[in-house]
């Protein structure tokens, strides 16, 4: 039996603004517990929501970039249901007319390009925050989250396997993050996944039964998630089993999902238009207002990368699709007269390796772009060699210290005064006989040796083209 | 002092101003009025002795300065719908019994900057659902002029404060007729404004789209004094109108020789009680004396207006209802085992009888399968609703017709058939589907109970609906009349 | 067409009210009677008309993105219920 699987994607996305899409609460992360939660968040009688303007611009930037249709005219709509953090017993979301519609998004999957199709991106708000466990016998909860802005994207299912889904969900990151529409911090919710999977045989017309996977807010836990559902339900129907409609949770701990044990009303939301808040309506004017501020979109950026700077792909991704990467890499370019190549190579060579080796990510960089331009210069110059520059950047980092001291301090200097290394390469044809007759023997593939040991008696400051010159001239006398 | 209570607002005024009295020596009169006189009517639910004397000393204090305002020093009250900041607001409920509002709405916002004194939060139908004041869960508030009668609803004790003269001035809201039939019910005079004209901020929904706050009063130019306090645009509420505030007595004296009066036929079908038929008659023909053109038009939408509006208002009341869960604020059940637990027994011990039915209509009027039957069909019903009045109100400036096809009944008559309560809705609820501005005034007695005249404008003409009533009421006295029943101890 | 006890359940569930089994009766009564008076609204058609959500079809009600309120707790113990740590408590929820 051979199985096709059929993915759609539901993405929450946090949109970056400072008060609420209906109160003017503080939408800013981690303050205690309620101070946020203002009476038109808590939903107390008599209380009515007011909308953000600042949303329906950002809404109105997605919607441009993946290429959709803005609505014209959008509306408010009620989904109820009862759930603690829900205040009103009911979400303020758009049903029947969304802000946007009908958009596209080219995804990478297996080597070629793909077009994804976007039903719908809708403006909704988000709910409170449950805390189960903390205290005993009760769920404690935190309204501060309730009434973040939402931007819910809904794709089509169109997406054939997990990783696909996962390079959809990171273009998407990629875009909404390079727009600023949002702040892409996932550990803090910023940008949510729901999966719905199913599975069908090939060829087989009608779609099966599908479930959802809600709230997963990591791309490794998505591809795990999904991975999983193909896999138990295919065991299921190849056991002549039915899949159940419903909806899961993953565990990242045990590698699973799980079916929630609340059952939602058979998903009975009763849609009605929220009678609180008049429509939308978008003119042109307004969307050419948010069309001539919207940056470079990463997808331009990448392919700009590659042919006016001449980087790889790869390399181009690494810089292009993180924004913060991409401004840093501008700035280090817009501040000095080095080849945006040999910049890139130290960026994704050099400084992404310290971000790793500190657990932490370009905006916490310890080293600005200015003093990355006063170090690459040096090395540039061949005033210190490309091995010192790495040691240089090390100890930058850890310092803070400015380039010419570090340089000093460790005398990292290199040597180009040919009398020193002439010194040196001819201590070294001395001190292996044996290396160099193999050497005039044929094996030329020595001199990498002998020039290693010049640096090792250098300390690695010689510079290692004259030190290979030099004992070349004299090797093939 | 007791002549002062059977004055209108204006001479009030006049009297704080050229210090006749003060407000404080007002204030205390209505306030002992309330404690001698509302044990019979049950119009207040919470009476702010402490905090309206503070009030009034305060605005003592600006009159003594020049500083005062049109209302300032003018005892009021509010309907217990409105939140009030640090004062217990209950919504006529069990539900929020225990509710400390910890913000003012807007409208009592507003009549608090005028110096306006209040005297307390008034008793309500719970949740404003209602037509007799019966369903409060402090009790009914009693119709003045006979005590075994019901005050109307749901802005019943508003309505029973002003004719048994417990305040002059009053806040009541309507989503189906709510201030109208009160004030028909009881012999004063209310006002349903333009939907949007009044902030909704503070006003707890029931439905939404419908509901509307407003002014009651004796007279059509006490609601004006009123309704420019509390009218206008405010940037809280998303419905609110952009107009900003207007001074509603600036045209009341104008003449209304030649304003075009529509007489709905629809309204004087067969059913109507002959007694009240006769009453409306006469307000009309005095009407045209004044100067007024009479005319014949038709709603046909009519007959299916009460079905529609109860489909609507329970459906946005389902939804409105939610947030009452025991959860953040509000009645909590004791001891829940789980968290549905909590939901179910909080609602189900917080809500009354009325209240949950209406909750459950609208769960059905809008659940998948029924959605368009119910709540989309009500709302196309709605649409040609508007359309038949856009369509009248390019013929005739006014529709006038009875405000109730009864007068007030007696207590418990609809309490085993909820749809008979439904139907006496008939006239008023018409103008909450539309978003029209609404007025009932006084316009006579049968069996001894006053009967209310309906009359209804085209959108944002308060002014000169104020003004037709002010023409009328200036050459009747319904207005004035005061209850011979023995109200008190 | 009327109401039956499986409706009045289903709503009740949906609507979160507990009703004692020995009310149901009564409310299929009246409920059935209310359903049938609002039934009425079948006599007429509507095919060809648009519904109206909002009375007056105001527009573009919104607000500039600023923070206008400071820390939301102080009045919260005039009306909370039920506060731990200045968090809402309820029951254990398992989801």
């Amino acid at each position: 039996m051979l199985w096709e699987t059929i993915i759609g994607l539901e993405v929450h996305v946090q949109l970056a603004t400072k008060s609420k899409i209906f109160s003017g609460a503080s939408t800013s992360y981690g303050s205690s517990a309620n101070e946020r939660a203002c009476a038109v968040d808590l939903a107390l009688p008599g209380t009515l929501p007011v909308l953000n303007e600042r949303v329906v611009e950002l809404a109105i930037a997605l919607g441009l970039a993946i290429d959709g249709n803005i609505a014209s005219y959008s509306t408010f709509a009620r989904k109820n249901y009862f759930y603690p953090d829900s205040p009103k017993g009911y979400q303020i979301s758009q049903f029947e007319d969304p802000i946007v519609s009908n958009g596209r998004l080219k995804i990478v999957a297996e080597n070629d390009l793909k077009i994804i199709n976007i039903t719908r991106a809708h403006l909704e708000e988000d709910a409170g925050k449950s805390v189960h466990g903390e205290y005993t016998d009760v769920t404690a909860i935190d309204f501060n989250r309730a009434g973040t802005p939402l931007l819910e994207i809904v794709s089509e299912p169109e997406l054939k396997n997990a990783k696909e889904a996962v390079s959809y969900l990171k273009e998407l990151y990629y875009l909404v993050t390079s727009i600023g529409i949002c702040d892409g911090n996932m550990q803090e919710g910023s940008f949510r996944c729901d999966a719905n999977v199913s599975i069908r045989e090939q060829g087989a017309e009608m779609l099966g039964t599908r479930t959802e996977v809600k709230n997963i807010n990591s791309f490794k836990y998505v591809e795990r998630a999904i991975n999983f559902e193909v896999v138990r339900q295919r065991e299921i129907l190849e056991n002549g089993g039915k899949v159940s409609q419903e909806t899961r949770l993953f565990d990242p701990e045990k590698n699973e999902t799980r079916a929630m044990r609340t059952k939602e009303d058979a998903h009975d939301y009763r849609y009605f238009p929220d009678p609180d808040l008049p429509p939308i309506l978008i003119n042109e004017a307004q969307i050419d207002k948010v069309r001539a501020t919207l940056p470079e979109l990463p997808w331009d950026k990448r392919a700009r990368y590659v042919e006016e700077y001449d980087l790889s792909l790869d390399e181009a991704s690494m810089l292009a699709n993180d924004y913060s990467v991409s401004n840093y890499f501008e700035k280090c370019l817009g501040e000095s007269t080095l080849s945006p190549k040999f910049v890139a190579h130290w960026i994704v060579g050099g400084l992404f390796s310290l971000l790793n080796k500190h657990s932490t990510t370009i905006s916490f960089s310890r080293v600005s772009p200015a003093s990355l331009n006063e170090l690459l210069g040096k090395i540039f110059r061949k005033e210190i060699s490309a091995n010192a520059g790495k040691r240089v950047l090390e100890i930058m980092w850890e310092t803070l210290n400015d380039v010419d001291k570090i340089i000093d301090e460790e005398e990292l200097v290199q040597i180009s005064d040919d009398s020193v290394l002439q010194q040196s390469v001819d201590k070294i044809v001395k001190d292996f006989p044996q290396q160099v007759q193999e050497y005039k023997d044929g094996k030329e593939k020595i001199l990498g040796f002998l020039v290693g040991q010049v640096l090792k008696q250098t300390q690695g400051k010689a510079n290692p083209e004259i030190v290979k010159t030099m004992l070349e001239r004299i090797l093939k006398a | 002092m007791h002549d002062v209570i059977l004055s209108t607002v204006s001479t009030l005024k006049e009297g704080l101003l050229s210090k006749k009295y003060s407000s404080v020596e007002l204030t205390t009169e209505y306030l002992d009025r309330i404690a001698t006189i509302d044990t019979s009517t049950n119009s207040f639910i919470t009476v702010c002795e402490e905090e309206a004397l503070r009030q009034a000393a305060r605005a003592d204090e600006l009159i003594k300065q020049g500083k005062a305002g049109v209302l300032t020093g003018i005892p009021y009250a509010n309907k217990d719908i409105f939140c009030t900041k640090n004062i217990r607001t209950t919504c006529g409920s069990k539900m929020l019994d225990n509710f400390i509002a910890p913000y003012n709405a807007t409208v009592v916002e507003k009549c608090m900057d005028a110096g306006m004194v209040m005297l307390g939060k008034t008793n309500m139908d719970e949740f404003a659902m209602g037509s007799s004041n019966e369903t409060s869960y402090y009790g009914r508030a009693n119709n003045p002029w006979d005590l075994t009668r019901v005050s109307g609803g749901s802005s019943g004790g508003s309505a029973a404060a002003i004719a048994a003269r417990l305040a002059p001035l009053a806040t009541g809201s309507d989503t189906g007729g709510s201030i109208r039939q009160p004030s028909a019910f009881c012999g004063i005079s209310g006002l349903k404004p333009t939907y949007g004209r009044v902030s909704r901020y503070g006003m707890i929904a029931f439905g939404s789209s419908l509901d509307q706050g407003g002014p009651m009063a004796h007279c059509a130019e006490d609601l004006a004094l009123l309704l420019s306090v509390i009218a206008g645009h405010d940037h809280k509420d998303s419905t609110s109108n952009k107009r900003g505030p207007e001074d509603f007595s600036r045209h009341l004296n104008k003449s209304i020789k030649s304003k075009v009066i529509g007489i709905p036929k629809e309204y004087f079908s067969n059913n109507l009680n002959p007694e009240i038929q006769i009453i409306i008659d006469e307000a009309i023909k005095h009407i045209e004396k004044l100067g007024a053109k009479i005319k014949d038009v038709s709603l046909p939408s009519t007959s299916l207006v009460v079905p529609t509006y109860y489909v609507l208002a329970s459906a946005e009341c389902s939804s409105n209802m939610s947030r009452y869960d025991g959860v953040r604020f509000g009645h909590r059940c004791e001891d829940p085992n789980s968290i549905d637990d909590l939901y179910e027994r909080s609602r189900a011990e917080g809500f009354g009888d009325e209240v949950k039915r209406r909750i459950l209509m609208g769960t059905y009027a809008l659940s998948s399968g029924y959605y368009a039957a119910y709540y989309e069909k009500a709302q196309k019903i709605r649409r040609l609703v508007k359309n038949d009045y856009i369509s009248v109100f390019k013929d005739v400036d006014f529709l006038i017709g009875p405000t109730c096809p009864s007068i007030a009944f007696h207590a418990e008559t609809f309490a085993h058939d909820p749809v008979q309560m439904y139907l006496s809705d008939v006239y008023t609820v018409s103008a909450n589907l539309a978003g029209l501005p609404s007025l009932s005034l006084p316009a006579g007695f049968t069996q001894g109970m006053p009967v209310g005249m309906q009359i209804t404008g085209n959108y944002f003409k308060e002014s000169e609906l104020l003004s037709l009533g002010h023409a009328y009421q200036t050459n009747t006295d319904w207005h004035n009349r005061y209850t011979t029943e023995k109200l008190g101890r | 067409m009327s109401i039956s006890s499986k409706n009045v359940e289903e709503m009740a569930r949906l609507a979160r009210i507990s009703i004692n089994s020995k009310d149901i009766p009564s409310y299929c009564e009246q409920l059935s009677k209310i359903l049938n008076f609002m039934n009425e609204m079948q006599s007429i058609d509507t095919d060809t008309i648009e519904p109206l959500a909002h009375p007056i079809e105001e527009i573009n009600a919104t607000r500039a993105d600023v923070v206008t309120e400071a820390d939301t707790r102080q009045n919260a113990h005039q009306y909370a219920n039920h506060m731990l740590d200045n968090f809402y408590t309820v029951p254990q929820v398992i989801d």
